[in-house]
């Protein structure tokens, strides 16, 4: 009797997980379902999603989409409220996701065929995920009108084969030069005659080097070099592989140059040789660490929100060029777009929702630029009261780097990973220059071979 | 009688699959299904919008000749080597010392050494990137105050590895030391009282009596230590992020990269299932060279 009894309650716990874990997925697959559904962990944002009875509930198309907030929830939460508001058959359910999650998470719920129908993408991934059929065209969503309102450069970035595939959100440039008017004076230099070429860089460097502090902080490891050096390659007009991908460019005087310029540095110990801090972190500018930085347009709001006091110290100039150059790329500009998952069941509806919250009225885009201090991408919006233009330091990204700046390159990221090795073959192994482009070559020419990349460039 | 006696052994059976049956279930679908599921994809081309392109072995020949995937597994054999060798050592050291400790002073000690255990790798990585820092760390005070150079422990190809692996012999020794005193505190007093009488030493009492008695722990310790070293990924992430030149570079790492940066998936999960295969090679030669016994009283 008591075995008896014994396996009964065996089976009541099982049936009780069974059930649980079957009414757990039905929650997850809910996802792509076309009518709003009331078991969702996300946020509505919307006034009448709940209040207008069951019949138009039934009728309401449902977008998701995953955002990234920089503390603005309130932001995405208000206007995704007004654009339900004022489009009676659809229903945005806005889900926020830590951006460090976002890549992660996506590729996850893309697997599983469950992703969101408005995404944000940056826009170096936008080539790639056309190319595997990804992303759904915007032409139909956004007027000639409204995509005129960009920069030609940024439209080059989100277009791909004639057409476009996403809707800029933001744009921040990779690079700038970062230093403090104290410590120039200090050390002898004119605040107001920032190093303009790459000699001047070293020069100066060494005058603003004193025991305690190094001359400059710039990427040196495996780990930063990789992604922050492609501003440094459009300055030169180079990539590490032909625009084909079918063979390597690297070993080219232009390349040797460059690392020639971390050797100088790394051998006069005028860098660390082990990173003071992540290439986003300005904080060994801001405590004295370093008298220069190379660090992102990001690097402003960082210091003003960590290093209020030194904040006012703090000018910001374009990376100098190799002998002066103006006009030229300084850095490359990334960021985030809104795009449209290839397999939305609600497509049309998404692209309104993009098109009335990035490309609509200037005034929301305005609010998300004041909120964050997030540099304009819209021309329109740019004419408007931004808080963002009152810092001079700000107007040099959108007059001197963004025209200029080139989209973040598409290709394999292994491909960069060996131009990385190079530059620490050269300053932590000491090899020749020569010899380490030569390996790169190499190397780059066997990944190609290996991933079968030639000709499978999505932009040519 | 003899239908009854079924009856009962039909239940106990009953009984007996049922209770594994939660777990079971639970296993099959976290672990099996996925499993099967991964082994299944890195035969494929799949970048989830597209219908998935088999591709047979071809993920698994650009795994295996790929320099950096074999380097990877070199830096986690090493790595897991020092750890685990060393947090053994000192463990083991240490476990007799807190043996012998008055039992105030032997619990305030076995907490303190167990906290780093409970810390995440996370902390953990952010406490030693403060003892390793350039120039001024707390390590580099020391070395500066004998008036030598500072080191960057980070960033020398050479020190790099050495660097990390102190980190996690620092947050695994707490643990391997708790489960050596348990496994100290198992063997009967009477073992070294007859040796004693019979004129053995501490050292003949340690090779003839502490060490057998001791190998079922120390083979738990060996093999969840390396399984779990080979596996390291928050530490070097975050503190150095498999550089300089790849010299931190672990597989879990190496294959976290591939997720993350490819437009597909066959080459991680092939990379995946490559390092699956080593560390179930390397568990079971563990196994084969430390037999484990039922200990005998």
């Amino acid at each position: 009797m008591k075995l008896r009894n014994g396996v009964l309650w065996v089976l009541i716990v099982l049936i009780t997980i069974t059930l649980a874990a079957c009414s757990g997925n039905n929650a997850g697959s809910n996802q792509k379902s076309s009518e709003t559904d009331n078991n969702s962990s996300a946020v509505k944002g919307s006034a009448n999603g709940n209040t207008d009875g069951d019949q138009q509930s039934k009728d309401k198309k449902t977008v998701y989409f995953w955002a990234r907030p920089v503390s603005n929830e309130a932001w995405y939460l208000d206007n995704v409220s007004k654009f339900n508001e004022q489009h009676p058959g659809i229903e945005v359910e806005v889900s926020f996701i830590p951006e460090d999650a976002m890549a992660e998470k996506l590729k996850a719920a893309q697997a599983a065929g469950i992703a969101p129908d408005v995404v944000m993408v940056n826009y170096s991934k936008i080539p790639e995920r056309v190319r595997l059929g990804q992303l759904a065209s915007l032409d139909n969503s956004i007027t000639d009108e409204q995509w005129n309102d960009l920069e030609a450069n940024v439209l080059e970035m989100v277009t791909v084969n004639g057409q476009r595939y996403a809707y800029p959100m933001e744009i921040e440039a990779s690079a700038a030069l970062y230093y403090r008017k104290d410590f120039f004076i200090e050390a002898g230099l004119d605040p107001a005659k920032p190093p303009k070429t790459w000699n001047e860089l070293i020069e100066y460097a060494r005058v603003l080097k004193t025991k305690d502090r190094f001359g400059i902080a710039m990427p040196a490891n495996g780990g930063d070099l990789p992604w922050t050096s492609w501003g440094w390659h459009a300055m030169l007009g180079v990539s590490p592989i032909s625009p084909d991908w079918s063979k390597a460019s690297i070993n080219t005087p232009e390349f040797e140059r460059l690392i020639g310029l971390w050797k100088t540095l790394f051998e006069e110990e005028l860098m660390s040789p082990q990173p003071l801090a992540g290439y986003w972190d300005p904080t060994p500018l801001a405590t004295g660490l370093a008298g220069m930085q190379i660090n992102g347009q990001w690097a402003i709001g960082e210091i003003a929100k960590t290093y209020p006091d030194i904040a006012d110290e703090i000018v910001v100039v374009p990376v100098p060029t190799p002998d002066g150059e103006t006009g030229v790329p300084t850095a490359t500009a990334g960021g985030w777009t809104l795009a449209i998952d290839a397999m939305s069941q609600h497509k049309e509806e998404a692209g309104k929702f993009i098109s009335w919250l990035l490309a609509g009225d200037p005034q929301i885009m305005a609010d998300y630029s004041n909120d964050i201090l997030k540099a304009p991408v819209r021309k329109s919006v740019a004419q408007l009261d931004l808080k963002y233009l009152e810092d001079s330091n700000n107007q040099v990204f959108l007059t001197d780097i963004l025209p200029y700046a080139t989209s973040e390159p598409w290709f394999d990221y292994e491909i960069q990973i060996a131009y990385a090795t190079a530059v620490e073959r050269v300053t932590l192994e000491k090899v020749s220059i020569s010899k380490a482009l030569a390996d790169a070559e190499a190397t780059i020419n066997d990944i190609i071979a290996r991933k079968e990349l030639a000709g499978k460039n999505p932009k040519q | 009688m003899f239908a009854i006696k079924n009856r009962k052994k039909f239940w106990d059976g009953m009984t007996g699959l049922l209770m594994i049956a939660p777990m079971t279930l639970l296993l099959s679908v976290f672990a099996i299904t996925p499993l099967v599921s991964a082994i299944k994809v890195s035969f494929e081309n799949w970048s989830f919008y597209q219908p998935p392109e088999f591709v047979g072995f071809h993920n698994y020949y650009l795994v295996l000749t790929d320099n950096r995937f074999f380097k990877s597994i070199v830096v986690g054999i090493k790595y897991a080597i020092t750890v685990v060798t060393c947090g053994f050592v000192v463990a083991f050291f240490f476990s007799h010392v807190l043996k012998h400790l008055s039992t105030r002073i032997s619990s305030f000690v076995k907490t303190s050494i167990y906290i780093p255990t409970i810390i995440s790798g996370i902390i953990v990585s952010m406490i030693f990137m403060f003892i390793f820092q350039y120039p001024a760390g707390l390590l580099n005070t020391v070395v500066k105050s004998f008036g030598s150079s500072p080191i960057p422990w980070l960033a020398n190809p050479q020190y790099a590895l050495t660097s990390i692996s102190i980190s996690g012999i620092w947050m695994g020794f707490g643990f391997t030391s708790l489960l050596m005193l348990a496994g100290l505190n198992d063997i009967p007093k009477s073992y070294y009282e007859a040796a004693s009488l019979d004129g053995a030493g501490f050292l003949k009492q340690m090779w003839h009596i502490t060490i057998p008695s001791m190998r079922n722990t120390f083979v738990f310790i060996v093999i969840t230590g390396f399984s779990g070293a080979l596996q390291v990924f928050d530490l070097p992430f975050l503190m150095t992020q498999g550089g300089p030149l790849d010299r931190t570079l672990t597989p879990i790492l190496f294959i976290y990269q591939h997720f993350k940066n490819d437009v597909t998936l066959g080459y991680t999960l092939a990379a995946s299932v490559v390092v699956f295969i080593v560390l179930g090679t390397i568990s079971a030669a563990i196994f084969k060279v430390i037999k484990s016994e039922k200990f005998v009283d």
